[in-house]
């Protein structure tokens, strides 16, 4: 009874607390909201501590390349499948943004080509293959029967549509790329920094790229479905970005990516539920860049601080020279 | 006049809704192709990436200026921020606090995404669908017409000709400047021109390309136009005007293959050109002059001419020994250069069939024709011996 009694207290101060900084509570405590908003939160941490590593490594557009390159994967796994089966149309997708991934660098190790033109051809050549087999499917008289409205969403993402089992499958894929991150954080860090020293020290470069690949494309194909083929570049390099801005140090960095990550995909999704029409995707990305623009500004390495030093650097120096 | 106006109209009448269709699409890819080949000379294709997914901002926006989707006005508008979203990413580099990479990859999906909340909360009964910007619509490119001098032709095949135009008194006027500051950026700095201005005035017609590109063949297929053709032309040419000329050919061949594929299965004509042009693009990097299946190709073929080098040597050094009965009976050649009788067999009837070797019957041994020795000599000076 009383515990009742504390809880009701308590909530009710919690709502009222919440609605105090102008939050809505109702939202906040709908079942709905708690889904979406936990998905995103998951996804975008672990997005943005996999995606630090790929800044760092000075490859954030393959990112990109394979975000587009994944999409034939899931209308393929759903002409085989039949189904909008969340678990078949993911193994769709790595399968195939593995396969542009090598292609990739194939074409890098075999030609004098620009990896940004690679990445821009393999980009158009796969999503086009998406687009193909998606007006293939469109009146086909076997797959047409099927309902495929929900193939869309893995183009732009459609975050209100997640089910808990989508969380669950966030969570399976989740789980084990942080682990791997925390297990191999100091051959992590080395490879970033300092490939040849890694490999002079009998680090597998290989295995590293390997594993690296594969977390990056499973988080990749989970975040299909919440943000889209086109959108999901940002999850990974945004907050790596915005965290380079605060720190040199490695492990601090993941740190501040992950909290960007989760805090920016919090407010996305908090924005989206209380404005209708707004997709959850978009809204998170344009939180999270702004938080990226704030940091490249007021950071202690970022354009405010530059032009104080350089303020105070001129009048030191102007004050020597009259002395 | 009026005679030319009645043989555009009459070749325009020839032409089926399908040949209008490929017309307009081989104009594009002309346009984007003639553009593309400096973008790839200047590492910026991924900037082709940026812009067609940003300019969708710049629809929008214009759109809620001009209240109308049709208007030219929307173009220009739409150009304009594309140069813009190039500008950004520029100064968000020149910045240094992220790498170009990273500029590219922050600036357009923020612009794309409030393309998308914009559109979706603001512009939701608006004829701007978000599929229709990825893949465009090829099919209503003969459905849209406008008349121009009394003759009817497609609103896109139009714009595109203009494009094209403008593209090409780009490239022919200022070649000698792109081609330097491609090449080497310090020495056109050096010789008096400014290739920033020329990089902007670049962006500005890949922009404008781009903008008038996106409402036929939509945001992916663009990419694929101004990068794909100008990549395999760079592998397979040294020079710039054969590499525009090979973009072009390869940009017409990709159009025309992947429009026909999509009839035949009845599939999206902007997806299947992309694919094509990947593909081509592949098949280039496969086959090109330093390509894989080429250096597999050489090795085969240098190790077979080796070998039959060897066979000459074998059969040139011991023809005027002594031990000549011995050394060049078939049994003997076989075994000294551990090859099996088959083998043995088939390369000394090659080098029969080619003149260099003959059969002496009376002593039943190999010898070197008049042809074969010079063969000889000249091995013996190739290889040093």
């Amino acid at each position: 009874m009383l515990s009742i009694f504390l809880n009701k207290i308590f909530s009710l101060n919690f709502a009222n607390l919440l609605n105090a900084i102008g939050l809505d509570f109702e939202i906040l405590s709908s079942y709905t909201f708690i889904v979406v908003c936990l998905g995103t939160m998951i996804l975008a941490t672990v997005a943005g501590m996999v995606g630090t590593i790929t800044v760092l490594k000075g490859q954030s557009l393959i990112g990109d390349a394979i975000g587009h390159s994944s999409y034939p994967g899931i209308i393929l796994a759903f002409m085989i499948s039949m189904s909008l089966d969340s678990v078949s149309l993911m193994i769709g997708a790595i399968i195939s943004g593995t396969l542009a991934f090598i292609i990739i660098q194939f074409i890098d190790k075999n030609s004098k080509l620009n990896l940004d033109a690679i990445l821009a051809t393999i980009l158009s050549a796969f999503f086009g293959l998406g687009m193909v087999l998606k007006s293939f499917i469109q009146g086909h008289p076997v797959y047409g029967k099927v309902p495929q409205g929900g193939l869309s969403n893995y183009i732009f993402g459609q975050a209100a549509f997640i089910r808990t089992i989508d969380v669950h499958l966030i969570l399976i894929v989740a789980i084990p790329s942080l682990l791997i991150l925390f297990l191999f954080y100091k051959e992590f860090k080395i490879f970033v920094f300092d490939e040849v020293y890694a490999q002079s020290i009998g680090l597998n470069s290989t295995l590293m790229y390997v594993l690296l690949v594969l977390i990056t494309m499973s988080v990749i194909a989970t975040g299909l479905k919440l943000v889209g083929a086109i959108l999901i570049s940002s999850f990974l390099i945004v907050p790596g970005i915005t965290a380079l801005q605060w720190s040199n140090r490695f492990s601090y960095v993941l740190i501040i990516a992950a909290i960007v990550g989760s805090f920016s995909a919090f407010v996305g999704t908090y924005i989206s539920s209380v404005y209708a029409g707004m997709s959850t995707g978009p809204c998170i990305i344009v939180v999270m860049s702004g938080l990226a623009f704030i940091s490249m500004f007021i950071s202690p390495k970022g354009l405010l601080a530059n032009w104080l030093r350089r303020r105070k650097y001129l009048n030191d120096l102007s004050k020597s020279l009259i002395d | 006049m009026i005679y030319q106006n009645l043989l555009l109209t009459k070749m325009l009448d020839f032409l089926n809704y399908n040949q209008q269709m490929l017309l307009t699409l081989i104009v594009t890819g002309i346009a984007c192709s003639l553009l593309g080949c400096f973008l790839v000379l200047n590492k910026l294709s991924m900037l082709t990436d940026a812009l067609s997914h940003s300019i969708l901002l710049g629809i929008v926006l214009a759109y809620f200026v001009t209240k109308n989707l049709n208007s030219p006005f929307l173009l220009i508008g739409a150009s304009v921020f594309g140069v813009f979203t190039v500008y950004a990413i520029g100064l968000l580099s020149k910045t240094r606090l992220v790498k170009n990479d990273d500029a590219v990859g922050i600036i357009f999906p923020l612009f794309f995404s409030l393309a998308v909340i914009l559109i979706s909360t603001f512009a939701r009964n608006v004829h701007l669908d978000t599929d229709i910007v990825l893949m465009g619509q090829v099919i209503m490119i003969p459905l849209n017409t406008m008349t121009v001098f009394g003759v009817e032709l497609p609103k896109a095949l139009f714009y595109m000709l203009i494009i094209l135009l403008i593209n090409l008194i780009f490239v022919v006027v200022f070649i000698k400047e792109l081609k330097i500051s491609s090449f080497d950026p310090e020495f056109a700095t050096l010789a008096g021109f400014s290739s920033g201005l020329l990089f902007y005035g670049l962006m500005t017609l890949t922009s404008f390309t781009a903008v008038a590109a996106f409402d036929a063949v939509g945001a992916i297929l663009v990419i694929a136009l101004f990068v794909g053709p100008a990549a395999s032309a760079y592998m397979l040419t040294k020079s710039l005007k054969k590499m525009l000329l090979v973009s072009i050919i390869f940009s017409i061949l990709n159009s025309i293959s992947g429009f026909y594929l999509a009839i035949a299965f009845n599939v999206s004509i902007s997806g299947m050109i992309a694919v094509t042009t990947g593909f081509t693009t592949f098949m280039t990097v496969l086959l090109n002059r330093q390509g894989i299946i080429t250096a597999i190709y050489l090795r085969h073929k240098n190790r077979k001419e080796f070998r039959l080098d060897l066979l000459i040597m074998h059969l040139g050094n011991h023809e005027d020994q002594e031990d000549a009965e011995f050394e060049l009976g078939f049994a003997t050649i076989k075994d000294h250069l551990y090859w099996d009788q088959e083998t043995t067999e088939r390369r000394l009837n090659r080098l029969i069939d080619q003149g260099f070797v003959h059969r002496n019957h009376e002593r039943k041994i190999y010898c070197l024709t008049e042809k074969g020795r010079l063969r000889y000599d000249m091995i013996k000076v190739d290889y040093g011996v």
